[in-house]
């Protein structure tokens, strides 16, 4: 290649600008290889753009629905979500740089269309590395998410199983199935006042049958308040167990469906790697005709008759 | 008015409204109550003080108030939070302790319930000896 361009000063120019771009096409061929194979792997991000979410007793106490909304209200300002923010605003500008360059490239030709294809093979591996990023920054978001409604849950059952297994639950129950027993006959035990000769009923029940109905309109109005409301799915009331159940099926779909895009993203990296191989070798090799090409002279049978007198 | 000064007074009327709700007398107190008034009652059954027709009257006047008492029992939640074993064995014993819901199930004044609850027959008694424990 060197002996080739001695004759030409321009060409010369121009193969060594090659020979630089051909330099960091390596690179980049490297760095794009070595993010195939990071894309299926699982990095956690860097402590600056970390989230340490716990479970604590606080947080169980709150309804399911209000846990799901402080997680995300938590989350939304730690610096993992902000850089996601970051990633997300850079990966759309690379975009859409990547776009007019594909826009400009058809009327470019011969060194001007080479060097943007380079640039567009840089521009496409930039936009991979913060995918990558991004992609697992979420990852990592998703799986302290799952280990956070994991842990709510398992403390949840086991306020549940302790309060279950509580003496005062216990009497409560027995309190509840002894009420039930009383209200059967509690029309009878009335009428067997009178004859006992009592025909008045007493304050207490007078004032009690009177507040009851109030008793029942506050409990209403109690069940319905906002603050009060059990969680819903598709507006079907469901128990906060369920809830988090339903949110950790959540996480695992979403989880799937980012390791699909992990699948998306390494082949991805592979045509940037390939197209990368292919502007190197265009540039190593050149894509002019043929140098090689044997003259009249190189053909033993042409310059046969040089040798003889006929 | 500043979100957190809004979120700092809402949190302090919540946490005064449930001090206020959950302001705490005696748990028991309607249990206490309707064991003396249940105690008024038998004594009133072994009593010589009175005769047939002042037992059989004064005994009305206690079932009455033994209605509300044990109404008042059955629904005061305190009771369960409390954790005592009064509680429980008033809950477990129900037939003893609630006599005249109990009694109207089985279709016996409340006396003949306890009575029978506790086995105590004419013949037991009339085999029973009074003296000194």
């Amino acid at each position: 290649m060197i002996t080739y361009c001695k004759k030409n000063n321009v060409k010369k120019a121009s193969i060594h600008k090659s020979t630089v771009l051909a330099t960091g096409l390596t690179t980049l061929l490297i760095l794009v290889t070595s993010s195939i194979a990071l894309a299926n792997t699982n990095i956690v991000g860097n402590a600056s753009s970390d989230w340490k979410p716990v479970a604590s007793d606080k947080l169980i106490k709150l309804p399911a629905n209000i846990i799901e909304k402080r997680i995300q209200k938590d989350f939304q300002a730690s610096a993992m979500a902000m850089r996601m923010v970051a990633l997300d605003a850079d990966m759309q500008e690379k975009v859409s740089v990547i776009k007019s360059i594909l826009q400009t490239m058809p009327d470019l030709e011969g060194e001007a269309a080479q060097n943007q294809r380079f640039e567009l093979v840089q521009y496409k591996s930039e936009y991979l590395d913060l995918l990558q990023e991004s992609h697992t920054l979420h990852q990592s978001a998703l799986e302290k998410k799952q280990n956070l409604y994991s842990n709510v849950l398992d403390k949840m059952r086991l306020q549940t199983g302790k309060i279950s297994s509580n003496e005062s639950y216990q009497i409560q129950q027995a309190q509840i199935a002894a009420r039930k027993r009383m209200e059967k006959v509690i029309v009878e035990v009335d009428q067997s006042l009178m004859h006992l000769g009592v025909d008045k009923s007493s304050p207490y029940t007078d004032e009690y049958s009177k507040n009851l109905n109030q008793i029942e309109k506050l409990k209403m109005a109690i069940n319905r308040h906002k603050t009060n409301e059990s969680p819903k799915v598709n507006g079907i009331d469901i128990s906060s167990e369920e809830y988090l159940r339903q949110l950790l099926m959540g996480v695992s779909t979403e989880q799937s469906l980012l390791d699909q895009e992990a699948l998306m993203l390494s082949y991805m990296a592979k045509l940037v790697a390939l197209d990368a191989q292919a502007l190197e070798y265009e540039m190593a090799y050149g894509d002019e005709e043929n140098t090689a090409v044997l003259t009249e002279a190189s053909k033993p049978s042409n310059v046969t008759t040089l040798f003889y007198q006929e | 008015m500043k979100n957190s000064n809004k979120i700092l007074i809402a949190l302090g009327l919540m946490l005064s409204v449930t001090a206020h709700v959950q302001a705490k007398a005696n748990p028991l107190f309607t249990l206490e109550n309707l064991e003396r008034e249940r105690a008024v009652y038998l004594n009133n059954l072994t009593t010589t003080s009175l005769n047939a027709h002042q037992r059989e009257q004064q005994g009305n006047h206690i079932i009455k108030r033994l209605i509300d008492m044990e109404r008042m029992v059955l629904r005061d939640d305190r009771i369960a939070m409390s954790n005592s074993i009064m509680a429980k064995n008033a809950f477990e014993h129900y037939e003893l302790t609630f006599l005249v819901h109990a009694g109207s199930e089985s279709k016996k004044s409340p006396m003949a319930h306890w009575l029978h609850s506790l086995n105590i027959t004419d013949e037991s008694i009339y085999k029973s000896q009074s003296g000194a424990r």
